[in-house]
């Protein structure tokens, strides 16, 4: 399965403290309807080349409402006119702050199959807003409204909660202001992540990370009923009690090969991340194909890291199933090299040590090395 | 639109200028409870029930046979001395019958408890005092949780038979104020979607019979209406950090900032609505035939 | 059948009277709550028990009494309440005017009456007794407790012919309280407690007033021709057991029975039934009789004891025993 991190603008109506995003330099805010045809020209075209892979796109940005309802309905238009055979491979779905959202996207969206929405929402002052002083009383007034709209429309949602340093004094709150939203899918806790230009003030390291997990998770332990879906939580019970791994993708160890991000100006680099931080490029679409964009050689050094890994600073370890050394862009990040485990590497093992094995009883045995 | 509920006073001609509707019926007079049924069913309307407020107690009540029949929820202020309900628990019995008493008097969590044993459905209601918290938490349990069959007390029966584990259940309709449900109209045929809007002339229709062509999901009263508890996040309030917060939806808001009571009850609450669901899943039910 | 205490305070100060410890211990302000009476009486009926006993101290003193008693009829029990018949006019007019049409199988009385010659009280209490007795009268049935060796029962034969009471008596054994000083029938009077009894065997024959004699009373000491009496006049004979009644407190607490209401005490929440309660406090007891049998050293050796036909004796006797005994005893029986 190929994955598409969609971004048709870089630009966003918020100015949140941790997203790098706007801080890139770009210069081109909004992807042509041009571009956007050749895009699923070029979807059409891997399918037909790969015939039995699905293909998911996921709108990204920036804020991808920003385009406004005709652009998706002109989204749909192409897909039709390109991908008659193909569509039936085609998933949609969207990742945006809902603050723009109203009743004009409904339809639209409903013909991309878009039926659910991955947003983010801090209900800590001036992380999450516009402007300068970052006003974040008025964008959760606008989330709250665009959320309100999605719901009654029918539209699922999942959120990502960024943990930042002003989250570490206080977890339940934030646990429980967040569920109390009654988000419909899946609500993750991630840590804020940076790449060279950090923020001091909101920064963490692993080790808060983990403990602001720990903190919380014998709550969710107690209520799997009441709080359904939180992860990190949800699937490391998996993995570890019934031996289900379900990965995203830095965990995966075949990120390598399945992922691929075009900007506004046709641009194709690795991931979002990659692309935010400006790193990993394949050439633009209007030069390569998908095929060639997936078969970069790029890639192949991607490749190669679990080998490495395996061998080196991850052998022997008892987590490596379900992490293969974390997300390679961390560890550049870090190391400026790729061949190297995530700086991350004790947000997982940290927990799973300090917290989940001593509270659930429960010890991790990884079935297969 | 959605089929809702109108709660309206006793008014025949009222009745008539509406029709196929269910209606929740305001009577002035007790001695409207023989007549109400009838007026209403021959406007072509259905009677959820007839709503009275008894200034006095329960007590005070001549019960009569007539009335059984008549879907009846009595506001009182007490119940009153137990012999005297005690000599008309035959007909009490055998009513259709809701007793709604204020929480407003320490005896009343009493009362509601000994109705409820007696096989009469009894119902809470909250006023501006501030609850006797552990009295509401013992009156809950015994509501949700005593294993002896008796007869519901509400809210806490009705937020156990809808209560979503993963989801938020709210009891206003108990009180027929939730504009999902219901709708309200005075005399004149305004309607609103509260009864205190309905006072202060707050109208999504100025008329009963535009009620037909109306939408109701477009407007914006009842959209305000439907996302008013949102305020609650947007403003950070203390209910949004709640634990109990899908139980009680702001319900005790008034009393969040100066005391931990409500949070208790409000978690309490739902750790026992959790504990209820859990065990009757556990019940093995009957193959069918 | 389970009891219930309304109160834990009494308008008499009986002798014999074998609550008093429970009682001192207790506090007299102690009164069941509403909410507990509905809580005992679901138990109950969730036990298929249709029957329940009130008592005290004095249960009318309660301010509710009227309103539980009418609770409890209307949850379709049927209701004795133990009483001492003394109250002032107001309530027993309050009382009697509730209560009246009660039919006599669904409400019954059992007044608990001292000799006014050998145990006596004031003018204004045997007033108030009688008062209660004439108001009540067939839904009354006079409960005797012989303490002292010469007791003498005329003035009940009276009593029941005077104010129309039920034709039967209640006769109880005032039994020890393990650890207290009350006054009780020493195990080698019963002998002649059960002779004097049986010499008014012409006035239950005369006035056809049944005898039941309550539990403690050994099966030995009675002989054939006098068990033979009481199976010919009460139609079912004498019972000589011994086993948990239980009391519930108004606190929800519950005991075996009065004399070992020290003995573990227990909570009514911590069971679900009243076949557990009643299975816990057999074990109790069975543990108290598998280091002695009986009152009396044969009972060790009785096979109507083994066969569960006589009990031995009250287990208070002998609870009292291991009290003044040295510690020679199971901890666990001695509790």
């Amino acid at each position: 399965m190929a994955t598409l991190i969609f971004k048709p603008t870089l630009e966003c109506n918020s100015n949140c403290a941790y997203c790098d995003v706007v801080k890139s330099k770009q210069y081109i805010k909004f992807m042509s309807l041009d571009m956007l045809e050749l895009v699923f020209i070029r979807i059409d075209e891997f399918l037909r080349q790969n015939d039995k892979d699905l293909f998911d796109i996921t709108w990204h940005g920036g804020e991808p409402l920003l385009m406004g309802p005709e652009y998706f309905e002109a989204a749909w238009h192409y897909q039709e006119k390109h991908c008659s055979q193909t569509s039936h491979r085609i998933r949609h779905q969207m990742q945006t702050n809902l603050t723009l959202f109203t009743a004009d996207f409904v339809s639209s969206l409903h013909k991309l199959g878009i039926n659910s929405f991955g947003t983010s929402y801090d209900p800590l002052p001036n992380i999450r807003g516009p402007g300068e002083e970052i006003d974040s009383t008025r964008y959760n007034k606008m989330f709250m409204q665009g959320l309100s709209q999605a719901e009654r429309f029918g539209f699922q949602w999942g959120m990502i909660y960024v943990v930042t340093k002003k989250s570490l004094e206080s977890p339940f709150d934030i646990f429980y202001h967040l569920t109390n939203l009654n988000p419909s899918g899946s609500f993750s806790l991630n840590p804020v992540l940076f790449y060279n230009d950090c923020r001091k003030d909101i920064e963490i390291t692993p080790e808060e990370y983990v403990d602001f997990l720990g903190a919380i998770f014998p709550v969710w332990w107690k209520n799997q009923i009441r709080f359904k879906n939180i992860e990190p939580f949800c699937s490391l019970t998996n993995s570890i009690q019934k031996g289900i791994y379900r990965l995203c993708c830095g965990d995966s160890g075949h990120c390598s090969s399945a992922y691929v991000n075009i900007g506004p100006d046709g641009e194709c680099s690795h991931c979002g991340r990659s692309a935010d931080w400006g790193f990993l490029s394949y050439g633009n679409i209007r030069d390569n194909s998908l095929n060639q964009i997936f078969a970069n050689p790029k890639r192949s050094e991607l490749a190669a890291r679990n080998a490495v890994l395996f061998e080196t600073e991850c052998s022997n370890c008892r987590f490596w199933i379900m992490c293969h050394g974390g997300c390679p862009l961390d560890s550049f990040s870090h190391h400026k090299s790729f061949m190297h485990k995530t700086s991350w590497c004790f947000a997982k093992k940290g927990f799973i040590e300090n917290y989940f094995e001593p509270i659930t009883g429960i010890k991790f045995k990884p079935n297969e090395k | 639109m959605n089929p809702r509920i109108i709660v309206c006073p006793y008014n025949r001609s009222l009745f008539d200028r509406i029709s196929n509707q269910i209606l929740v019926v305001q009577l002035n007079d007790i001695e409207q409870i023989g007549s109400v049924a009838q007026d209403v069913s021959h406007s072509c309307n259905d009677l959820r029930c007839a709503v009275i407020n008894w200034p006095s107690s329960l007590a005070d009540i001549q019960f009569k046979k007539e009335w059984m029949t008549v879907p009846l929820a009595i506001y009182a202020t007490e119940m009153g001395p137990f012999r005297f309900i005690a000599s008309q628990l035959n007909i009490l019995q055998q009513m259709n019958l809701r007793v709604y008493l204020p929480l407003n008097n320490p005896i009343n969590y009493t009362e509601l408890r000994i109705l409820s044993s007696l096989g009469i459905a009894s119902t809470a209601v909250f006023v501006s005092k501030e609850p006797e918290w552990e009295a509401l938490t013992d009156l809950m349990t015994y509501a949700v949780m005593n294993y002896y069959p008796h007869a519901p007390i509400d809210p806490f029966h009705y937020v156990a038979t809808k209560f979503k584990p993963d989801g938020y259940t709210g009891f206003s309709a108990v009180y027929f104020s939730d504009p999902t449900k219901f709708l309200h109209i005075n005399h004149a045929g305004n309607v609103s979607l509260s009864s205190d809007d309905l006072q202060c002339g707050k109208f999504i229709l100025n008329d009963i019979c535009e009620l037909d062509d109306f939408e109701i999901e477009n407007c914006p009263d009842y959209q305000e209406a439907l996302n008013e508890w949102r305020t609650f996040f947007i403003d950070n309030r203390k209910c949004s950090i709640c634990q109990g917060w899908r139980v009680c939806l702001g319900r005790f808001s008034q009393f969040a900032d100066t005391s931990l009571g409500c949070e208790n009850f409000s978690t309490e609450f739902l750790e026992i609505l959790e504990q209820d669901k859990m065990i009757g899943q556990k019940r093995i039910s009957l193959w069918q035939l | 059948m389970p009891n219930v205490l309304f109160t834990q305070s009494c308008v008499r100060s009986c002798p014999y009277c074998f609550a008093s410890e429970q009682m001192k211990e207790s506090d007299p302000n102690d009164l069941l709550s509403w909410e507990n009476l509905i809580y005992v009486s679901d138990f109950l009926k969730s036990s298929g028990e249709r029957s329940i006993s009130v008592l005290g101290g004095e249960p009318t003193l309660h301010p509710d009494f009227l309103e539980f008693i009418i609770y409890l009829l209307e949850r379709d029990f049927v209701v004795r309440v133990f009483t001492s018949g003394i109250m002032a006019n107001t309530k027993l007019d309050k009382i009697t005017s509730a209560l009246m049409n009660i039919p006599d199988e669904q409400l019954t009385f059992i007044v608990n009456l001292n000799n006014p010659s050998q145990t006596p009280s004031s003018l204004a209490e045997t007033e108030s007794v009688k008062r209660f007795l004439s108001m009540f009268g067939t839904k009354v049935m006079c409960g005797f407790n012989i303490y002292r060796v010469d007791f003498e029962l005329d003035f009940l034969f009276q009593y029941i012919n005077c104010f129309g009471l039920k034709k039967s008596i209640r006769l109880g054994i005032a039994h020890p309280i393990p650890g207290a000083k009350n006054i009780y029938i020493n195990i080698n009077d019963i002998d002649h407690v059960i002779a004097r009894l049986m010499n008014y065997v012409p006035f239950f024959e005369r006035f056809r007033i049944r005898p039941s004699i309550d539990c403690g009373f050994p099966l030995c000491r009675f002989t054939d021709t006098q068990l033979g009496w009481f199976t010919r006049h009460t139609g079912s004979g004498a019972k000589f057991g011994c086993s948990p009644v239980f009391d519930i407190g108004p606190d929800l607490r519950i005991w075996s029975c009065f004399p070992l209401s020290s003995y573990y005490k227990r909570s009514l929440f911590e069971f679900d039934t009243i076949g557990d309660i009643y299975r816990f406090f057999k074990e109790k007891h069975r543990m108290i009789r598998s280091e002695v049998g009986g009152i009396y050293p044969e009972c060790d050796e009785c096979s109507l004891r083994e066969d569960e036909v006589c009990s031995g004796g009250c287990v208070a006797h002998l609870l009292s025993i291991f009290k003044d005994e040295a510690p020679v005893r199971m901890p666990v029986v001695c509790q």
